[in-house]
């Protein structure tokens, strides 16, 4: 009997893959905008009297990246996506100190599809969530006092990946696509071995962005 | 003639004016350190007990400069220092009885302090055997 019902299950689980598959579809686009970051500060040490944890201020900067999505159903589907972005913020002490981390990003992000229009199968509402390793391509710091500014190349002073956690939302109607993510990295930037344990340093963006793509 | 000396008492003028009255203007100010603000410093002994703990202030310059109170004596000196204008400075000091004095020179405080993304952090050791046999050992520090 038991072994009965585990071959309905198996039958009807094969069912269900067949008439996902016919489900399945590509969509692929462009997308570029607008980025607002920061960098997140904290400090650690045995005694306690470091500790602290801040952030810097926002700073816009652009991205424009491409993606490729595969809809294994008509709801769930998986979004890779491949952005160059600048990250980084700024912090004003006496002096104020602007960084701009430039990084290409890979994001693989499963992603649930909310179809809004009966005519057109590509028009979605998504939300995605998921991860991202980004990869640094250059690095500098603009150091400003008043109007004297000094630029300096920090790219040997960064990690060269940065991994971390992205959220996103968007909205595809007519091949016009609108679409908004967050990002949080996990990776303490910093690249140095002696300071690691002291100084935590981390990326925060928001994008939004807009694009045309589609169905394949 | 007239029309050419005002064009040209104007232009000097325009030209003048701004550099004066407008104090943004670049070249007012000199190299300023990188490293500059208020630290919070935080020294130990060796077995990783608290020695004291300071808010040492770096100046445009890079002169270092605060006052530390041994947490278990109540004993009080300052820390001196020049971190230059330097983003890692490897700096050597000393212990002194107030700011600006060369310090005792058997005294030791030295070490490295970092600017990267707008943060400034360090570490390093100090040696002040010359009041205590037991005054040295390591200490860390951040920009606040």
């Amino acid at each position: 009997m038991k072994t009965r019902s585990a071959l309905t299950i198996l039958l009807l689980l094969i069912l269900n893959c067949a008439v996902c598959s016919q489900q399945s579809k590509f969509r692929m686009g462009l997308l570029g905008g607008a980025s607002v970051d920061k960098l997140l500060y904290s400090f650690d040490d045995e005694s306690g009297f470091l500790d602290a944890s801040f952030s810097g201020k926002f700073r816009p900067a652009f991205s424009i990246g491409i993606f490729a999505e595969y809809d294994h159903t008509k709801s769930l589907g998986l979004k890779l996506q491949a952005n160059y972005t600048t990250k980084g913020g700024i912090l004003e002490k006496t002096v104020k100190y602007d960084s701009r981390l430039r990084y290409i990003q890979f994001s693989l992000l499963p992603q649930y599809n909310i179809h809004i229009s009966e005519i057109e199968y590509d028009d979605i509402f998504y939300l995605n969530a998921g991860g991202y390793t980004a990869f640094m391509v250059h690095g500098v710091e603009l150091i400003s006092y008043y109007n004297d500014e000094t630029e300096r190349i920090i790219t040997s002073n960064i990690k060269g990946t940065d991994y971390g956690l992205m959220f996103g939302l968007g909205i595809i109607a007519r091949r016009f696509i609108l679409d908004a993510s967050f990002s949080h990295g996990l990776t303490n930037i910093l690249a140095d071995p002696v300071h690691s344990d002291l100084l935590n340093i981390k990326n925060m963006s928001f994008f939004i962005s807009i694009g045309i793509g589609g169905g394949l | 003639m007239k029309t050419m000396k005002s064009i040209l008492a104007i232009a000097g003028l325009m030209l003048y004016l701004p550099l004066v009255l407008n104090p943004e203007c670049p070249g007012n100010y000199g190299p300023v350190s990188p490293l500059s603000g208020s630290w919070n410093f935080t020294f130990s002994y060796g077995n990783g007990k608290v020695f004291a703990n300071s808010v040492v202030q770096i100046g445009l310059n890079g002169s270092i400069c605060g006052k530390i109170k041994v947490s278990d004596t109540g004993e009080t000196f300052y820390v001196t220092g020049e971190a230059g204008y330097e983003y890692d400075s490897d700096f050597s000091g000393r212990f002194s009885d107030a700011c600006g004095n060369l310090g005792y020179v058997t005294s030791e405080f030295k070490g490295t302090l970092s600017e990267m993304l707008g943060a400034g952090y360090g570490s390093g050791s100090f040696s002040f055997t010359q009041k205590n046999p037991g005054y040295k050992g390591t200490w860390q520090a951040k920009r606040n």
